[in-house]
């Protein structure tokens, strides 16, 4: 298949942009929300990409979308690569923001075409395709003036447009695309003309005329400038993609309740400033299930009518090739596929020394298995309760439990040992562990159902939990021990303040139960964990998943990679 | 030695490009006759620095390839019938161990635990091979070396390797190069143009990134090695990337499509 012909996922978009940029940075869909303003461009910041919902949908760039695609993640690789983040406003007017921003957008362009060749005809089909009407004002001349800077082949009689070029081409040749001080000065006198041609501009309606491209408001601090709304101008978009990951304290279900089966824990943190690890510092509640009221399986059939959870379900009933399991050769057999050499060897020096020996020279596959024993930790923390728009207003939580259920039930068939737990925090005396799921219990529909009925609260203490994780591990009489740990965000904790602390205790827990001889891996649902996942669970020992309902996929892939490490 | 392993003798001097001191480490090394860990990601140049390294002390290389079906006795020896009656065949190390060469366990952790234990009297002072079947105890020839590599890359903990057996060693590491190193040594390797061999050490470099989006290795200078050979004889470079970097690297049809796109922005 043509590249241009293929359909690239989200996933996709955000591996180039992470290839691109080294890492840098990851792609994100923004979900609108009927009271918020409706995203027209693409919003970067330094680690993120955030595309507008319809970005991603078949048509809307109504030809040659994959291309128009690259050229957008390749744009903004662009400005991560070669623009300045966050410049100073200095006194320009929205008019001139909008002019210094094209110039800029042309500047990183040619810059990345220069060490990425392949992307010019990216940018100039993406330049080529606009179909929006433009008409003759300022948006239109921006928009021939970046076709003009980037496409040689374009031909533009309109005087300011050849008079941009002109300069453009001028300061390429004589000081280079690296110095942005003078493709700001070439702005300027544009931006001059622009004025004393009298045309119209207005700061309220305009957009940065190509889709492609992102809204430039990776390129301004409009913090620092004095706040006025005449200096940050409407087309920058006002795009709110931060979501809280602290709990908040009200309205909460109260699914942790003390009861007769709640065992009190307590563990030491550590804290990395003072580099002690603090002796009895948190106290771990453990609840195990014990009720199971009829009507939860009505709630469990109802809760997994989505499309995203049914399919979550199948991923793993159909795949029958995974097993952490090994099959290993059993030796000296009476009878199998193959000659053990060895015991062939003893059997027929038996034979001639006359002593009696058993005929047993065979090598059988197949036959010894080595279960793994995994356990599965859920994140149960209030930012899970955040519900996908794509998947039909299911939670995040829905399908990480989704997923978890199939994934045990597909390791159960083949074999495998797993457990499924849950955790979360309110403060450092309020850490919540729930076994919803023991080792080597029967999968019924009830358990299902308790598990179904979990709602996320509180916040993400990652440490302990991975502590008491690890310590139940340790009581499994095996070979294997694993735990795979899914979260949808960096640590937190309503009673920590500093953002690396629950990092580097989470850091020190993995650790810890490493040196138990326990595999850990992360499974994280941010498109920003490239930030934090290495610093916790080190290279290679963590995943990025930037789509929850691909949650189950990745699963089954890390439980294949564990298969193949084993 | 006296001829008995004249086979084992690397002839030609391999490419090597050295990256730092190791080299000379290795020398230093060797002179104390240390048990060397080689450790790195695949397709960084572990084997061919020990080839290489071989040649230039002008020792035999005895090279196992291990892996987890492999028996002490695949390395030690075995008893054999012929029609004389019964006879002695050395393994590899067995070999090594008697006429001096240097015995090279190539990804030593596919091995099982209880079979590479069979290396410890070997590399401790003692510097004997005891032979169970045999009743004899080698004891190793001055020149005699013995050499692990291993991938931390695939590591876990059920294939780790003991500390007993890890503390052994001396432990020399191997990453990827410098990019214009890189370049150098795929132009030395294949004769391919300069700029080509930055363009697919550029392409690899940022393959390596995707590890993170489940890729399991980035490209291995070996796969760009392999790339500039069919580029040399006349394939298109993406064409070449293709087969020997994305449909090499991955199955998952996202990252495969980032990978061809990736390689897209850079060849066009």
């Amino acid at each position: 298949m043509k590249l241009s012909d293929a359909k690239p996922s989200l996933a996709s978009l955000d591996a180039l942009l992470a290839a691109l940029t080294q890492n840098q940075a990851s792609v994100c869909l923004i979900e609108g929300a009927a009271d918020s303003k409706k995203l027209e461009r693409p919003v970067l910041s330094k680690n993120q990409l955030v595309l507008p919902e319809d970005y991603l949908m078949q048509g809307f760039f109504q030809s040659q979308q994959s291309i128009i695609q690259f050229a957008m993640l390749s744009h903004a690789a662009a400005h991560l690569l070669f623009s300045k983040a966050a410049r100073a406003i200095n006194g320009l007017k929205p008019m001139g923001i909008a002019v210094v921003s094209a110039i800029e957008d042309a500047r990183v362009e040619r810059l990345m075409i220069q060490h990425w060749p392949g992307t010019a005809p990216w940018f100039k089909a993406a330049l080529g395709c606009q179909t929006e009407e433009l008409g003759q004002n300022f948006s239109a001349l921006i928009h021939r003036l970046s076709r003009a800077l980037i496409d040689t082949s374009y031909a533009d009689e309109h005087y300011w447009v050849l008079k941009a070029r002109r300069l453009f081409e001028q300061q390429c040749n004589e000081e280079g695309l690296a110095d942005y001080d003078g493709f700001r000065k070439i702005a300027s006198i544009l931006a001059n003309d622009l004025g004393q041609m009298r045309v119209q501009f207005n700061a309220q309606q305009y957009l940065v005329p190509e889709r492609y491209r992102d809204d430039n408001s990776y390129l301004w601090d409009f913090k620092k400038a004095e706040i006025n709304a005449q200096i940050v101008p409407n087309f920058i978009n006002n795009a709110q993609t931060e979501t809280s990951k602290n709990a908040s304290k009200d309205n909460k279900s109260e699914q942790f309740n003390n009861s007769a089966a709640d065992l009190i824990f307590s563990y030491p943190e550590w804290d990395y400033k003072s580099e002690i690890l603090k002796k009895n510092w948190v106290e771990l509640k453990e609840t195990r299930n014990l009720s199971w009221p009829d009507n939860l399986n009505h709630r469990y059939q109802h809760q997994t009518q989505g499309e995203g959870l049914q399919q979550a379900l199948v991923c793993f009933r159909t795949n029958a090739k995974m097993s952490v399991s090994k099959t290993r050769p059993l030796r000296a057999q009476y009878e199998g596929d193959n000659l053990d050499l060895n015991a062939a060897l003893d059997f027929q020096l038996s034979r001639r020394l006359g002593l009696s020996h058993e005929p047993k020279c065979f090598l059988r596959a197949s036959i010894v298995k080595k279960p793994a024993t995994i356990l599965l930790l859920l994140d149960l923390s209030e930012s899970t309760n955040d519900t996908i728009s794509t998947q039909n207003n299911t939670s995040i939580l829905d399908l990480e439990k989704a997923a978890a259920l199939s994934f045990a039930q597909a390791a159960i068939q083949n074999g495998d040992r797993v457990a499924i737990h849950g955790f979360c925090s309110n403060g450092r005396k309020g850490a919540r562990y729930q076994r919803l799921l023991e080792f080597d219990q029967v999968l019924t529909d009830n358990v299902r159902a308790e598990i179904f009925s979990l709602k996320g609260e509180y916040s993400t203490r990652i440490g302990v939990a991975i502590r008491h994780a690890s310590n139940i591990l340790q009581t499994q009489q095996c070979d294997l021990r694993t735990l795979m740990l899914v979260t949808d965000g960096t640590p937190s904790d309503i009673d920590v303040y500093h953002p690396d602390y629950l990092l580097e205790d989470g850091k020190r827990a993995v650790h810890e139960a490493r040196l138990a001889k326990i595999v850990c891996y992360g499974l994280i649902l941010d498109t920003q964990a490239d930030r934090y996942g290495k610093k916790i669970f080190g290279t290679n020992q963590y995943r990025v998943i930037n789509r929850v309902e691909r949650l189950a996929h990745h699963l089954e892939s890390c439980y294949q990679q564990l298969a193949k490490s084993h | 030695m006296a001829g008995r392993l004249d086979n084992y003798l690397v002839t030609a001097q391999p490419y090597y490009s050295e990256q730092g001191s190791e080299v000379l480490h290795y020398e230093k090394a060797y002179a104390r006759r240390l048990p060397v860990l080689l450790k790195g990601p695949t397709g960084v140049g572990k084997t061919r620095f020990i080839e290489y390294m071989a040649h230039r002390l002008r020792r035999p290389l005895i090279t196992v390839a291990c892996n987890e079906d492999m028996t002490a006795s695949d390395l030690v020896g075995r008893y054999l019938l012929d029609s004389s009656g019964l006879s002695w065949q050395d393994g590899p190390l067995a070999q090594a161990v008697r006429y001096g060469a240097i015995c090279y366990l190539d990804e030593v952790i596919e091995a099982r635990q209880d079979t590479t234990v069979i290396i410890h009297p070997l590399t401790d002072s003692r510097r004997i091979l005891p032979v169970d079947k045999k009743g004899e105890v080698i004891h190793a020839h001055p020149d005699f070396q013995l050499v692990v590599s291993y991938n931390p890359g695939y590591q876990s903990h059920s294939k780790d390797m003991k500390p007993s057996t890890r503390q052994r060693f001396v432990a020399l590491n191997f990453d990827y190069p410098d990019p214009e190193a890189e370049a150098q040594i795929l132009v030395q390797e294949s004769d391919i143009d300069i700029d080509i061999a930055r363009s697919l050490v550029s392409v690899g470099q940022h393959t390596r990134a995707l590890t993170s989006r489940g890729l399991a290795e980035g490209a291995s200078t070996r796969m760009l090695v392999y790339a500039a050979f069919l580029i040399r004889d006349g394939m298109q470079p993406a064409d070449s990337c293709e087969m020997t970097l994305v449909q090499a690297l991955t199955d998952d049809p996202d990252l495969t499509l980032a990978l061809q796109a990736l390689i897209k922005a850079r060849f066009g």
